[in-house]
């Protein structure tokens, strides 16, 4: 199926394209310009399609629907920044910030979220070795690697939101680090995630049960 | 993630963007680090545009094997994002960062 396919163009003129799942450029061309909303091939079936119905909006917007297994082998958060980039005015340093913040929010995602892995198993050269062995063993379940990761940016000409939702069972706020935990230096070699989060976004959420964050960009 | 060894195998100038995909290629940089012989292990950061939270985390871990091993690791001129990202993490402080 070639990268860029649009199936659905709806009353609002949003199109709808897919993404065929192999490789960055592909994405690239499956986000070009006129597309508001992509979705990885391997999605596309009955139901998960229906699920994946988003609703119209007035302002800008762009969102991208992905597997698992390709926000394992991809680096997505880079084709999808750029793509925000030709559609609202984002300076470099602004840019920085969200192409940051989203990639922590959606290796979160990804890892702890649809993968169900903890951070204590990449403390280590073997044991980080033996944790990528673990996940390309749930890879191989079609369920595990089709498992969805949706990444929706929002905006207006005061502000950006970017949601990252996964498939998840989310997390209990109780197990978040505090404050002061997440900002000191530590030789945890994980952990970071959400005190980057407040470094470089204007504003951050963690909204339905921890399955969507909600990062806040100031235009 | 691109990478470029000195004749030496103990320093390494790694550049575009080393983020968790980049786990495979870093465990292959990281293996030829550790065998070299020589006392400071050297990573060159100057052309390196950006880092996640992950590839800190694998810059950790060589630290610490490096340490078992008695040997240093230094990392040379952060810049851009990844001055940031340091500067967030107060990574500073638990490294050898030469400007």
């Amino acid at each position: 199926m070639s990268a860029i396919s649009p199936v659905r163009r709806n009353e609002v003129n949003e199109t709808l394209t897919c993404w065929d799942g192999v490789s960055e450029s592909s994405l690239a061309g499956a986000l070009s310009l006129r597309v508001t909303e992509c979705m990885e091939v391997a999605l596309i079936d009955g139901n998960r399609y229906n699920q994946l119905s988003f609703r119209p909006r007035a302002a800008g917007c762009l969102r991208l629907a992905v597997t698992t297994r390709s926000a394992y082998r991809h680096k997505i958060v880079r084709v999808f920044v750029a793509a925000l980039a030709m559609r609202t005015e984002l300076s470099r340093s602004l840019r920085e910030r969200i192409r940051t913040a989203v990639q922590e929010a959606v290796i979160n995602a990804m890892l702890h979220g649809n993968l169900a892995m903890s951070s204590e198993g990449f403390s280590g050269l073997e044991s980080t070795a033996a944790s990528h062995e673990i996940i390309e063993g749930l890879l191989t379940s079609p369920q595990i690697a089709r498992s969805l990761i949706r990444v929706e940016a929002v905006w207006n000409s005061a502000i950006l939101n970017v949601l990252v939702h996964d498939s998840g069972t989310g997390f209990k706020r109780k197990k978040m680090p505090l404050s002061e935990e997440r900002h000191a230096a530590t030789d945890a070699k994980s952990g970071r995630g959400l005190a980057i989060l407040e470094a470089f976004c204007d504003r951050v959420a963690v909204l339905r049960g921890g399955t969507t964050i909600k990062l806040g960009f100031r235009l | 993630m691109r990478f470029e060894f000195d004749a030496d195998e103990s320093k390494v100038s790694i550049s575009a963007e080393f983020t968790f995909t980049d786990h495979a290629t870093f465990k292959v940089i990281a293996a030829r680090l550790l065998d070299g012989q020589d006392k400071a292990i050297v990573i060159d950061l100057a052309k390196l545009e950006f880092i996640d939270s992950a590839g800190l985390g694998m810059l950790l871990i060589v630290r610490d094997e490096a340490d078992k091993a008695r040997r240093s690791l230094v990392l040379r001129s952060p810049c851009g994002q990844v001055k940031r990202m340091f500067d967030v993490t107060k990574f500073d402080t638990l490294f050898t960062v030469e400007a």
